[in-house]
């Protein structure tokens, strides 16, 4: 075999174990193996094909709806027809009907008063609502995201969100309420939890929590307030991925994520002021290494 | 039977099977410069749009020819680069000054060598070599035979070392 077919054939693993382990002790072999190995580190970057793909959903959503349309049978488009109009319609009854008028989302803002001078403290990328006209008979309040609420004695107060639903009397609680996790620790007071499946009565100090469908009842040492409302983030055996969420929002960055576990669990926390720090106390106990590239962030767990 | 890729899981699954291959593939054809994640967008934009006319079975090759079009249609001939990394160094900080000098030089010759490949000779060398991709999985995506995939890999082989190995006359 000519030196050249060798190459050709150990390229494509056409050589015979025999051949193979000659070739690969030679010197010829240490040469290409050290090119073959230096190439590596022209890795194409990382590509999140999630995060891609939803991308392109956004993109397309515009454009859906006229197609769809077409691809509906006729049963189908008598619907796409009718239920606007009745949605529309009840819609207008709605408003006669009543004369609560939903005020907008109020986001972006640090700290809110509500009519009664309870108020209420947004993390990031957060935001609430609520109907101003019936306060004083109704109080309740729609939350998307995750705030601290200091409530007034008197009537009822309902905390709304996807997940569930607290009510209290008068009190202080945090909800937190991100993609399949949601959280609420009551700090005085007591408060009442309702989920889909479950409803749960907390006392001060305690705390409940449902992440990805797993229910799990938790004390925390005696603290007046969530560390967020200090410019810190804290965790007590979170999954990993609800850490760099959290991270992504405090410092409007994007996370890109390496042969990690994003379901281990972390205890611990990061401070709000400074990127660098903040990496530092998720990477060092996890043992990862991470790399500020702009606006994205490479974590990568190299092993050992 | 599955006619067309309208259906939104199907849609999906295509997505999460080829979007990332086709990435690789784009960017070490055509270097990070010519943004290669947008063009995967909208090659999967057009996919959609077109979803009635294509089969799943067919909805790879059509990607692979609607991005590479479209590239070429855009590309701005820059020469293509690759994004240097530098963290594949760290290793050698026990190592002498000379060593880790040597071993820049080496990086650096290595870098320059892989962008004066042809477009297909880097395309399927990395694929294969960095990406661990087949060789048949390769010839489908370039649309040409196991033979010529082989071919391209020994032929960027032998240039890289050419260009990179330098004889120590002394």
């Amino acid at each position: 075999m000519t030196h050249e077919e060798l190459i050709q054939k150990w390229l494509s693993g056409e050589l015979s174990e025999q051949e193979r382990k000659d070739f690969e002790s030679s010197e010829e072999f240490a040469k290409i193996e050290k090119l073959l190995n230096a190439a590596k580190a022209f890795k194409a970057p990382v590509y999140d094909v999630n995060k891609e793909y939803n991308r392109l959903s956004n993109n397309l959503s515009t454009r859906k709806s006229v197609s769809l349309f077409q691809r509906f049978n006729p049963i189908m488009r008598v619907a796409a027809v009718l239920i606007p109009i009745l949605f529309l319609a009840t819609l207008i009854y709605y408003f006669i009907g009543t004369s609560t008028e939903q005020n907008n989302w109020i986001a972006d803002q640090d700290q809110i008063f509500l009519p009664d001078s309870s108020y209420v403290r947004l993390n990031k990328d957060s935001k609430i609502r609520y109907a101003n006209t019936n306060w004083r008979n109704e109080r309740s309040v729609e939350l998307i995201g995750e705030a601290f609420f200091s409530v007034e004695k008197g009537s009822q107060f309902n905390v709304a969100t996807t997940e569930g639903v607290v009510a209290v009397l008068g009190t202080e609680f945090n909800v937190k309420n991100r993609d399949g996790f949601y959280e609420v620790v009551c700090y005085s007071g007591s408060v009442k939890v309702t989920t889909d499946y479950t409803s749960v009565v907390l006392e001060s100090s305690k705390g409940f929590r449902v992440i990805d469908g797993k229910e799990e009842n938790f004390n925390i040492s005696d603290r007046l307030e969530p560390d967020w409302l200090n410019g810190e983030s804290s965790f007590n055996s979170v999954p990993l991925r609800v850490v760099i969420e959290e991270l992504e929002r405090q410092y409007g960055v994007s996370v890109v994520t390496n042969n990690i576990d994003l379901n281990q669990l972390y205890t611990g926390g990061f401070d709000h002021n400074d990127l660098n720090v903040a990496l530092e106390s998720i990477a060092i106990p996890l043992k990862l290494d991470y790399k500020i590239n702009g606006n994205e962030i490479i974590l990568t767990f190299e092993g050992k | 039977m599955i006619k067309n890729v309208c259906k939104e899981q199907v849609f999906n699954g295509i997505f999460k099977s080829v979007s990332k291959d086709l990435h690789d593939f784009l960017y070490y054809k055509y270097g990070h410069e010519n943004n290669p994640q947008d063009i995967v967008q909208s090659a999967f934009e057009k996919l959609w749009k077109n979803c009635k006319d294509v089969i799943p079975a067919k909805a790879k090759s059509y990607l692979f020819t609607v991005a590479n079009n479209e590239m070429l249609n855009i590309i701005s001939r820059k020469k293509t680069s690759l994004n240097y990394k530098l963290h594949s160094y760290k290793n050698y900080t026990t190592e002498t000054p000379e060593f880790v000098l040597e071993e820049k030089e080496y990086h650096e010759r290595l870098k320059k060598a892989l962008e004066e490949l042809t477009e297909d000779q880097r395309v399927t060398f990395m694929l294969n070599r960095v990406e661990g991709k087949k060789h048949k999985e390769i010839a489908e995506m370039l649309g040409i035979s196991r033979k010529a995939v082989e071919k391209r890999i020994y032929t960027a082989l032998k240039i890289l070392r050419q260009k990179v190995e330098l004889e120590n006359f002394s």
